[in-house]
């Protein structure tokens, strides 16, 4: 990657970095056309709205080009540039493209001296937008609806519909999505990964690594602690918070959220940082938990954590997170991973839990004259979508917990249910309990139970049964 | 800065740009979309996010031979009704199952035609068309814009573009995305990702200018 710096505060000569050097490039971003490029500024007011219009002209994807802007505690180090600019351009590399869903524009309204009405130029937000490929709205999967604190997403007819000018991006919804599906092309898995990895792997001092809020303004600068956006705090889940240290990192924190656009984040992320430590304790590795802060402070020390796993920031990283940690049993309400029970006598078969399960964690298979739940404790993300959807109250029950026994068990069969069979073609009509169930509703209406219960739904308007 | 008329002079421009697209291919209008892109591009294009798709799709068009491209239009576009592969036409997509009787599309068209003040002046394709809606959007541009420069808000155009755009933005994700499934060219699958990214600008776009006017909620 070719980077252009602006060397009006920095001596790049002191960095070691091959770049090409650009004297007021803060001030007039000049933008060549050619291969892929980044940017280091030194200008914390660098005009993004300017740089977009620039990196459009000459055809780049704005959000696809890495822009370091370097602060004064950066500038003192240039240990910590090359690891700033390693980063960027680790994380630009796993950049997965936008469409237009995922931008929200901004157009802050100015006075102008000819019109009454104008506009500064826009500037591009990136939001969560589901991936209609993955989404499981169309099987009645809400997970994403449920938690967004703005009513940004709305469920209907098996579609997730999403408004951009009311998404403030907070993210939420990307990290409780089971299937992986809701994207914010700037904050995907693999970017968060890559950039961890590169910010980890840059110094041969221990790192710490702090999450802040990609909204409001960036936490100062601190010796031996980098920070890394999300979209906001609040978002952050358990595994996140451990994620970078099983990434190498000496320490984690989390810095507090000052982008006032919702006012629990603070409180998500103090939760979340003392769930991550609770597992931590479970898994026998409460030294560890002692890196899991609060917020960043003196620089870490050496040593951490010597378990190594990557994929952890995905739909799946917490039971990837959960083997690689070892042995714990955690039962908490911000518990990553799920433990899904079916009482025999209430459940009637009718396949709601398994239709709507949107990480295919909970499967149903239809067997010779019967038919079978089955449960992957590993692909559940306690997303408490089969509950919610569930129809008959008590038939399914969700734990939330970091049970490593039950992921050692793996794949088993939750219940198995007799199914009816047609007295004509011999096909399945349903399960006998469902059958039943629809018997006590129908109450003493005999001939129709009679009719339901011994005739397929194919032969219902060919047969009758007397 | 941009303001508000010179913002619906630019709209109002890729309108035209990218109805004329849907087109029948020419040599001329080739060279005709390549200068109002340098018009466009002169009036800031380049400040808004469907900048990149609109000049990919004008890179495409200018590489293609006229001749393969008229040829592609004609197999993925066609007449519509009478069976072309992907029917440019609102009614194609909404109007079966999801949204009621197909001819209530082509009456909602007509009836906002007939409060702007235009017509349609070719019965060769139905008012539903994409190509048609590209152009009244336009003309509903144009005229925001020239009561903009009159000292107005421009809310009532306003009002009907976002009539017409919202119900757009609802279909064209699935046309663009047929389009790319089919297109031997290349040019037309960009014509229709760019058409996909510019309606989704203009239905947030839309938004904000009606909030700006007083006139809408976002």
């Amino acid at each position: 990657m070719r980077w252009i710096v602006c060397a009006d505060r920095l001596d790049w000569g002191l960095i070691g970095l091959e770049v090409a050097e650009r004297r007021g490039w803060c001030g007039d971003p000049v933008v060549p056309e050619g291969d892929e490029l980044g940017f280091v500024g030194c200008a914390e007011d660098l005009d993004r709205s300017h740089l977009e219009r620039r990196l459009r002209s000459a055809g780049f994807d704005p959000f696809a080009v890495p822009t370091v802007v370097l602060s004064e505690v950066d500038r003192s180090e240039p240990d910590r540039v090359r690891a700033l600019v390693s980063a960027a351009g680790a994380r630009a590399r796993q950049y997965p493209g936008a469409r237009p869903e995922h931008l929200k524009p901004v157009m802050p309204r100015v006075a102008s001296r000819r019109s009454v009405l104008a506009f500064m130029r826009p500037v591009y937000r990136s939001v969560p937008h589901p991936d209609p490929g993955a989404c499981g709205a169309a099987d009645g999967c809400r997970a994403c609806v449920d938690t967004c604190p703005h009513g940004a997403l709305e469920w209907s007819n098996g579609v997730v519909t999403h408004d951009r000018l009311a998404c403030e991006g907070c993210g939420r919804c990307v990290a409780v999505c089971p299937a992986g599906a809701m994207i914010d092309p700037r904050f995907t898995p693999s970017q968060l990964e890559a950039e961890i990895g590169a910010l980890v792997h840059a110094h041969a001092a221990p790192t710490g690594i702090l999450w802040h809020c990609s909204r409001g303004a960036p936490p100062e600068p601190t010796p031996g602690w980098h920070g890394v956006a999300v979209p906001c705090v609040g978002m952050l889940m358990p595994h996140w918070i451990i994620g970078p240290l099983v990434q190498g990192a000496a320490a984690v924190a989390v810095a507090e959220c000052n982008c006032g656009l919702e006012s629990d984040s603070n409180g998500r992320a103090a939760a979340a940082v003392t769930a991550a430590r609770q597992w931590l304790g479970a898994a026998g590795i409460g030294d560890v938990a002692a890196r899991v802060q609060g917020s960043a402070g003196a620089a870490p020390l050496r040593g951490g954590l010597p378990i190594r796993a990557c994929g952890v920031y995905g739909a799946h990283g917490a039971a990837i997170l959960a083997s690689a940690l070892g042995a714990a049993v955690w039962d908490g309400d911000l518990a990553p991973l799920g433990v899904i029970s079916i009482d025999q006598e209430t459940c009637t078969g009718c396949e709601m839990c398994a239709t709507v399960c949107p990480s295919a964690a909970l499967v149903s298979v239809g067997g010779d004259g019967n038919l079978e739940l089955w449960f992957e404790p590993s692909r559940c993300t306690a997303c408490g979508q089969c509950v919610d959807r569930c129809p008959e109250e008590g038939a399914i029950s969700l734990r939330r917990a970091v049970d490593t026994a039950e992921l050692g068990v793996g794949r088993r069969r939750l219940i198995e249910l007799e199914v009816a069979r047609c007295v004509k073609c011999g096909g399945s009509i349903a399960p006998q309990a469902a059958l039943h169930r629809i018997a006590s509703v129908l109450g003493d209406d005999a001939a129709l139970i009679r009719q339901i219960s011994s005739v397929c739904l194919d032969c219902r308007g060919t047969t009758m049964v007397f | 800065m941009i303001e508000d008329t010179e913002l619906a002079r630019l709209r109002q421009g890729c309108y035209r740009v990218l109805s004329a697209g849907y087109g029948r291919p020419s040599a001329e209008r080739v060279e005709q979309i390549g200068a109002g892109m340098a018009a466009l591009a002169a009036m800031g294009l380049d400040s808004f996010a469907y900048s990149r798709p609109l000049w990919a799709w004008v890179e495409a068009l200018q590489g293609t031979p006229v001749a393969l491209l008229a040829t592609e239009q004609v197999r993925l576009f066609g007449s519509g009704a009478d069976g072309a592969l992907v029917a440019p036409i609102e009614s194609q997509y909404l109007g079966v199952n999801l949204q009621g009787d197909p001819a209530r599309h082509a009456a909602r068209i007509e009836d906002l035609m007939r409060r702007a003040g235009v017509a349609l002046r070719t019965d060769d394709r139905p008012p539903d068309h994409l190509l048609v809606e590209l152009e009244l959007a336009s003309a509903l541009c144009g005229s925001e814009a020239s009561e903009r420069a009159a000292g107005g808000d421009g809310s009532r155009w306003l009002e009907m573009q976002r009539e017409l755009i919202d119900v757009m933005a609802r279909w064209i994700h699935r046309f663009a995305s047929e389009v790319a499934d089919r297109d031997n060219c290349g040019a037309l699958a960009a014509l229709a990702a760019a058409t996909e990214a510019f309606v989704i600008h203009e239905s947030d776009m839309l938004r904000l200018l009606l909030v700006e006017t007083g006139g809408g909620s976002q």
